[in-house]
Order: C-alpha cells, then structure tokens, then sequence
C-alpha cells in the first residue's frame, strides 16, 4: 500500500512540478499536402516538426494544423507517407500568429533522391542501407508477433533463438549469445537475468513496441563494449519524445492456437499544452505448448506489463518520466536427464524507474544532449514444488548515461562522446551456492562518422572500468580463490563504406571487443535448479577478448535490395560455460565448467529483396556461422546450423499476403557431450489488411505457422531431446489506432 | 524567458525528477530475499540393518548392493549414513531444516515406513506387498528442496 501512495506522489508531484514552470505561447502551422504532379490532395500523410519532435496527420482534404511555441525563428517540417517519399524543409516564422504552407509529395514509384534541405540527424549511409535487413517495424512487425522478442525476431538475418520451453528464450547473433547480445528498451539497458541462463525470459513483451532495431557496426559501442556481438534495442517511447497533435488511443489483441495464448492491450497518449502522457497495458496467458508429438507439459505462461509516463516539451527538447512494471511467471518443462520430472516454475518481476532528458542545440556544434537515468528492481523466484523456493535472486540497478552528439566539425559530419554508469546489487538466495556481489562499471565512448569523396567512415571506441565485488570472499575446493576482480577494457570499431555506384557500395569493418565476465561465470558453484544443470565457475577469469572481422557488399535499387556480408570473429579468450560430461553425485546434475578458451567464429549472411512489380516482393535470407575452438576441429557447442527463410509477398494499400518457408541443415557440427539436430524446412502464410476510416486505423494479421504440423527441433533449444518446436499454429493478431 | 532562467528551471526539473526518483525508489523490503544456508554435502549414501551391519552402500550413484524385504512383513529398521567428498562415513544432518525423504518406485511391490513423530528421521522400514524387484532412492531435504539424492538402489521383495 504505502508502495502505491509512494507512486503516486511521484507521479503527482512531478507535473505539478511541471505545470508550475509555466506555459509558452502557441501558434499554428496549417498546411496542405499534395501530389506533386495530380495536385491532389493526400491524406493521412504524416507532419512533424523535427526540432520539437512533435506531429499531426493529414485530414482526407489533405489538410493538417501544427501547434508549435511562437518563439521559434525556423522549423524543420518532416512530412512522410508511404506512398511518397519523404520530404523536409525548414520554414522560418513570418509575423503572422498563423504560418500557412503548402507541401509537395514525390510518389514512390519514380527513381529521385530525397528531399533534403536540412541535414539534422545522426543517421549515416549505413543506417540507410541497413534500415531494410536489421529494422523490424511496422506491418512487418506486426505479421512476426511471437510471444516473445526472440520468436518475433527468428526469421532476421543471423539471428537465432536459445530457448528452454517457449516463455525463456533469447535471441543469439552469429552463434554468440550472453550478454553478448545487449537487449535495451529505448535505448537503456533492459535489467533482467536472461543473459545469465537458458532458463531465464527475457522480460519484454513484443506486442506494443513500434519497432525493432538489431544494431552492428561502431554504434554498438555506445552501449556495450561487446563489439562482436550486437545491439537489439526495442523502440517503444514509453516517455514520450515527440507530442502529437491529437490525442492517440491504440488497442490491441492477439490469439494463437498452439498454445491457447491470448493478449489484451492498451495504450493511451494524450498531449496536454506543453506535456504528453502515455499510458500502457498489456496482459498475456498461454497453455502448454502443442507440438507434433503432443503436449509440452508445463510450458505455460502469465504476464502482465504495464507502464506509464510523461514528457514535458522545451522549446529544443524534452523532460521526462515513467514507470514500468513487468510481471511474468512460467514454466521451464522437465522430463529429460537431469531435469526435474515435473519442471519448474518461476515467477519473476521487474520494476523500473526511469528519467530521460534531451536538449536540442540548432545552429550550434553541439547539436544535442541526451541523458537518461535508470533505477529497476528485478525479482526471481524458482519453485522445485508448488509454492515452495528453490532458488531466487534479487537485482537492484541504477544505471544511466549522458550522450553529447555534434554536428560538423572539421572533416567529421557528426558523432557523439558519451560516459555510462552502472551500480548492480545482485543478491541470491535458497538453494544456489553463487556468493552475492556487488559490480560497478563506468564506461566512456565516443563514435564518429565522416566522409571523404566516395567513401563513408564510421569509427568509435570505448573504454570500460568494472568493479566485482563478491560477499563472501573465501576459498573453495571446487572453483578456487572467490576474491574482488576489477577489469579495464578497450574495444574499438571502424567501418568504412565505399559507393562503387550509386547503388553498389562495398565496405569492410574491424573490431577488438571485450566483455568482463559476468558474477554467474566467475563465481558459481552449485547446482541451478531450473536450468538442469551444476554450475562451476572460475574466479580467475579474464576478460574477453578478440579481434572480428567484417565484409560486406550493399545493392539498392528502388525494386531490388542485396547484402552479402562475411565475416571473421577471432577471439584469444572466449568464455564458455561446457558440458564436462560429469555429473555431480549430490544432486545428479550434469556438470558445466566455465571456461576461457581460444576461439573462432566465422560466417556468411547473404539477403535480397526484389519488387517484381508495384504489387509483389520477394525476399530470401540465409545465415551460416562455423564456431569452433581455435586450432581445432572441434566444435564450440550452442552454434546454429545454416538457416533461412524465402517469402513471396503480394501486396496493396489494403491487403498484404503471402507464403514463407523457413528451413535449417542439420548441425552436426557439435562439442563433446552435446547432440546433433536434424534438418527440417516449414510453411508459413499470412494475410494482412489495414482498414483506415476517418481517424481510425484497423490492422488485422492472420497467419498460419507450420501448416504443414511438421515435426522440427530448434539446435539451441535444452529441451529438444523430449519434444520438438511448436507444431501448426493459427494466429490472429488485431490493432486499432483512433486519432481522437 | 532569457536563456539563463530557461537553464535554472531545467535544471531544477532534472534534480527534482532524479529526488524523487530516489525517494520512490523501487524496493522489496516487504518480501526480503531466502537467506542463504548451509547444504549438506554428500556423495554416497550407507544403510545399515538393525544389527550394524551394512546392507547397502552406494557411491556416486553406483551400487552392487541390494536391500531386501519380505512379502507381508515389516523389516527391521534400517539406519542411513552417507559419504563425504572423501568417502568417509558421516552422520546425517542434525540441523532443523533438514530430513531425509524416500522413494520406491513401484509401490505395488513395497512401501516405506517410519514411526509416527519420526517421519523425516535418518531410520526407516520397508513393508513388502507382493514379491518383485523395484528400486528405492534416499532424500536428504532442506526444508522443501533436496540437498542430496542417492541415486536408484535395488530393491528386491521375497517370499518368506
């Protein structure tokens, strides 16, 4: 209860707080937006105002108003639409209250560069030719919906998914997972422990995010020092960044037959003179998983999830808050060797706080700053039976950065330095033997992108200091000497990105990565329940490190899209925990070792897309990585096996549709003690429509997975020794947007 | 506002939002966290027969041995020592979280017992029901969970 007031008077106080900092004046921006060569108007057309991050739609004459402080000397105004191409100019304030202007559209079908009057983003040549093969958004987020981020994201290009039952399961890029793998909501850290452990979820839902950026390249090293692995950060905006010109109200469900699953959602936005508010509200339910084979028992799942936050709008920027709170219990299945016969349960929570500012700079170097503070409290609870724990652990968090990004300045077009922070409070308790531990980190980077005649550069480098601090600090027979260990980092990562044509671009990265080894790797000494397994770790561990390597080819027509990437991660300390095909007599449990040990990655990834005509697509992915231990045949273990997908996509302003497989060779390439997985190919399809009347917006998915009920196993799931992957599943997916 | 007064009310929010935010900081001191506590340690289990001797041993979850029982008839009781990493025999636990717990496969064939307001004690009987092999597992528990099993022993029940 006192929790609760406690919330509450947060809330309360800090827009009374605002409200009492006083309110600018307003004045309007009304407008017209039109066909350039039909002169007809176009509707639903998206209008915003770049500086001010706020915007409006178009009415069905094409018409829009912009509210905007009067105080403004120019304005950049963005205006996109799907079927056009983008537009931006900058206007400056005349006397008038009222700035009227008329907008011109280029439609999509004809071959012209953007735009562009006003350079204002941190957005380089490599984002533009990436935002295809690693940005999830939109419809095609909508038609991938999966019960969790990793399902959502199966099908990208290098990415697999190491799972433990169908709720704990993580996405894992060119065969390297952990923490190697930074998940962020917003670009902030998600806290949670499913890097640690197969059986751990990771605690995003999928269903109300706008969009999914899988991040690789130099910008990585604005949040993690692991350059070799990547980002994927989940766009959500739970503090508003931008204010719309209307309030939002968007309403969701989701329903899939394999698993009995349903979702409700809501999600409210309202502008409020110079504030938004957002309010969020998800709730999810799923029953044991049906697969070919029959029912995998206890593999249900509950979440709810819910957040709500507010941004108050400066002149150049915003202030911000929310909440969230994130609650999930489920199951991890049992019945193989070393697993409980019956499973176990775990309950798990997440609370976060979190503050985020960003002031914009025109006309200045200093183009913006941005800073964001997290204080998350995450909770986890293991139960062997029924209401009883077996293990649990606690994580109190704070973490935040401040990021200062430029724009020209001498021979670099734009960049940012940047320095982050974090303080974890990671306690443990029940049944685990893992000493409690305190870890700091203080990190400072800096990225830079620059060009020069045909070629593009991106470089950036970041320096980490960590602190672990083990409770209890003793001997142990099993794992050695349990002390302080503090690491300092370096990695860096330059790109470079030539344009053989205007369509071709050619480029090459390399990168030295490094990773400090997490509480679990250095001090764990004792069974996991959930995960099945004893876990041995080793206090004197190094930090990761190694050296990765990067080609890539880039073709981009208006109708047809490749990418050919290959490349090359040499590791001289990569930390493994492995299966040592012993088992501890206690408790009968297999015993893994973590281990640093010489390593090497390399693969290729090749996607295309082609546009045969206005109304069909074509695409195609596959993904190989060879992972092996270095100067040796022998196979690093968890590695997935050569995948992709082909889609054939008809499609129309009203409906989408069509047909995928996705397929995977057999990995036979295995560690000692872990077993091989066959081959196996599915069916999918799907239909999509997207209904918009006055201000409301319907859009309806259904799609049916594996039509066939064909039985398959994923190579990275623990549990494919007692049943396979989901067998055909319907699913119905139904979002309803009203512009109010 | 000049830009001086618009950075004094900036950053005035930003300190507010940040004491506050410490203030209302997430916290779970209504559901304090399961003290951590010691775990018995064992590798390999011993029962005796009610004259001392040793019926069964079983290390590291590897046994020759046998227990035996007799259709209609409740054994003697049985004591059970156990290993340590050094293969010495110890006692069980003396601790007020632990006990020991079994588990017969088949309860057709047998079923354990112990006295009444000895349930969980390290001493135990074995009731044969009808004559047949089935296999028994020892427990130690801590409270709910298993800090130790034995792994499977041999059970055989004999006509007498």
């Amino acid at each position: 209860m006192i929790y609760i007031l406690k919330r509450r008077v947060f809330i309360t106080l800090f827009f009374l707080i605002l409200v009492q900092s006083g309110f600018a004046q307003k004045s309007t921006i009304t407008g017209l937006v039109v066909d350039y060569y039909t002169n007809e108007p176009v509707s639903e057309a998206v209008v915003k105002s770049v500086e001010i991050e706020r915007f409006t739609t178009t009415d069905f004459e094409g018409k829009f108003k912009l509210l905007v402080n009067s105080n403004f000397s120019t304005l950049t105004l963005e205006t996109t639409h799907l079927a056009y191409k983008e537009s931006i100019f900058q206007i400056s304030k005349s006397q008038s209250e009222e700035e009227k202007v008329l907008i011109y559209l280029l439609p999509k079908t004809l071959e012209l560069d953007k735009v562009l009057v006003s350079d204002y983003k941190i957005f380089s040549k490599f984002d533009d030719l990436k935002e295809i093969s690693m940005v999830l958004k939109g419809k095609e987020l909508q038609r991938h919906l999966g019960i969790t981020l990793a399902s959502t994201l199966k099908n990208e290009i290098g990415l697999a998914i190491r799972s433990m039952g169908p709720a704990p399961a993580r996405p894992v890029i060119r065969g390297m997972g952990s923490n190697r793998v930074f998940i962020s909501e917003d670009g902030n850290k998600t806290i949670d422990l499913s890097a640690t452990s197969p059986d751990h979820a990771v605690t995003i839902d999928p269903f109300n995010l706008n969009r999914i950026e899988i991040l690789r390249g130099p910008k990585v090293l604005t949040k993690t020092s692991v350059s070799t692995g990547g980002i994927i950060n989940v766009v959500k905006n739970e503090i508003p960044v931008e204010q719309h010109g209307h309030p939002i109200v968007a309403l969701g469900t989701y329903g899939e037959s394999v698993n009995r699953g349903f979702l409700m959602s809501g999600l409210l936005e309202i502008p409020f003179n110079n504030f938004a508010l957002r309010g969020e509200i998800s709730e999810r339910k799923s029953f044991n998983l049906n697969t070919p084979l029959g029912k995998l028992n206890n593999s249900s799942s509950e979440n709810l999830n819910f957040s709500f936050g507010g941004s108050y709008f400066l002149n150049n920027g915003f202030i911000g808050v929310s909440f969230k709170k994130f609650d999930l219990d489920y199951g991890v299945p049992g019945g193989f060797i070393g697993a409980h016969p019956n499973g176990v349960d775990i309950s798990m929570f997440r609370e976060q706080l979190k503050f985020k500012s960003q002031l914009k700079f025109n006309h200045s170097i200093i183009e913006k700053i941005e800073f964001s503070f997290v204080h998350a409290l995450y909770r986890h609870k293991e139960f062997e039976n029924k209401g009883t724990i077996g293990s649990e652990f606690r994580i109190v968090n704070n973490n935040g950065f401040i990021n200062l990004s430029h724009t020209k300045f001498g021979f670099l077009n734009n960049g940012l330095i940047g320095i982050s922070f974090e303080h974890r409070d990671f306690d443990i308790g029940g049944f685990v033997f893992t000493s409690p531990a305190i870890s700091i980190n203080s990190s400072a980077y800096l990225y830079e992108y620059f060009t020069l005649n045909n070629f593009t550069f991106e470089f950036s480098s970041r320096y980490n200091f960590s602190i672990i601090n083990p409770e209890n600090k003793t001997f142990s027979s099993q794992i050695g000497n349990i002390r302080k260990r503090d690491f300092q980092t370096y990695s860096f990562s330059f790109s470079t990105l030539y344009e053989l044509t205007k369509k071709v671009h050619l480029g090459f990265n390399i990168n030295k990565s490094s990773r400090v080894p997490t509480i679990e790797e250095l001090y764990s000494k004792g069974p996991h329940l959930a995960a099945y397994s004893y876990e041995i770790g080793n206090p004197d561990l190094e930090n990761e490190h190694g050296i990765g390597a990067e080609l890539f080819i880039y073709h981009k027509l208006d109708n047809l899209y490749f990418n050919i990437n290959l490349f090359r991660n040499d590791f001289s300390y990569y930390i493994i925990p492995r299966a040592t095909g012993e088992i501890n007599y206690q408790t009968f449990l297999p015993i893994y070792k973590t281990i640093g040990t010489e390593a090497l990655f390399y693969g290729i990834e090749k996607m295309f897309e082609w546009k045969p005509s206005n109304n069909l697509r074509i695409s195609n992915s596959i993904s190989y990585t060879r992972g092996k231990f270095k100067n040796s045949e022998t196979s690093l273990p968890q590695i997935p096996p050569l995948k992709g997908n082909f889609v054939i996509n008809y499609y129309n302003s009203f409906l989408s549709g069509g047909l995928e497989t996705e397929w995977a060779s057999k990995q036979n390439k295995v560690d000692e003690f872990e077993d091989p997985t066959a081959s196996y190919i599915i069916f999918n399809t799907f239909m999509q429509f997207s209904i918009s009347k006055n201000s409301i917006v319907h859009n309806l998915s259904f799609s049916v997975d594996n039509i066939f009920d064909k039985e398959y196993y994923n190579h990275l799931s623990r549990i494919k020794s007692i049943l396979p992957e989901a067998g055909r599943n319907f699913k119905l997916t139904y979002k309803l947007y009203y512009n109010l | 506002m000049t830009l001086l007064n618009k950075t004094t009310v900036y950053l005035k929010i930003v300190l507010i939002s940040l004491i506050l935010i410490n203030i209302t900081a997430c916290s779970d001191d209504d559901d304090p966290i399961a003290p951590e506590e010691h775990h018995f340690e064992a590798i390999g289990t011993v029962i005796y027969n009610a004259t001392g001797a040793i019926d069964v041993s079983i290390l590291r979850g590897t046994t020759t041995d046998t227990l035996y029982a007799v259709v209609g008839e409740r054994s003697d009781h049985f004591e059970v020592k156990f290993y340590d990493e050094n293969e010495n025999i110890i006692e069980p636990p003396d601790e007020e979280h632990s006990s020991m717990a079994y588990e017969i496969e088949d309860s057709q064939i047998a079923t354990g017992w112990q006295h009444e307001g000895e349930e969980g004690e390290f001493e135990f009987h074995i009731d044969g029901l009808k004559t047949g092999i089935t296999t028994i597992e020892i427990f130690v528990k801590h409270d709910d969970h298993n800090d130790y099993r034995s792994g499977l022993i041999p059970l055989k029940v004999v006509s007498k």
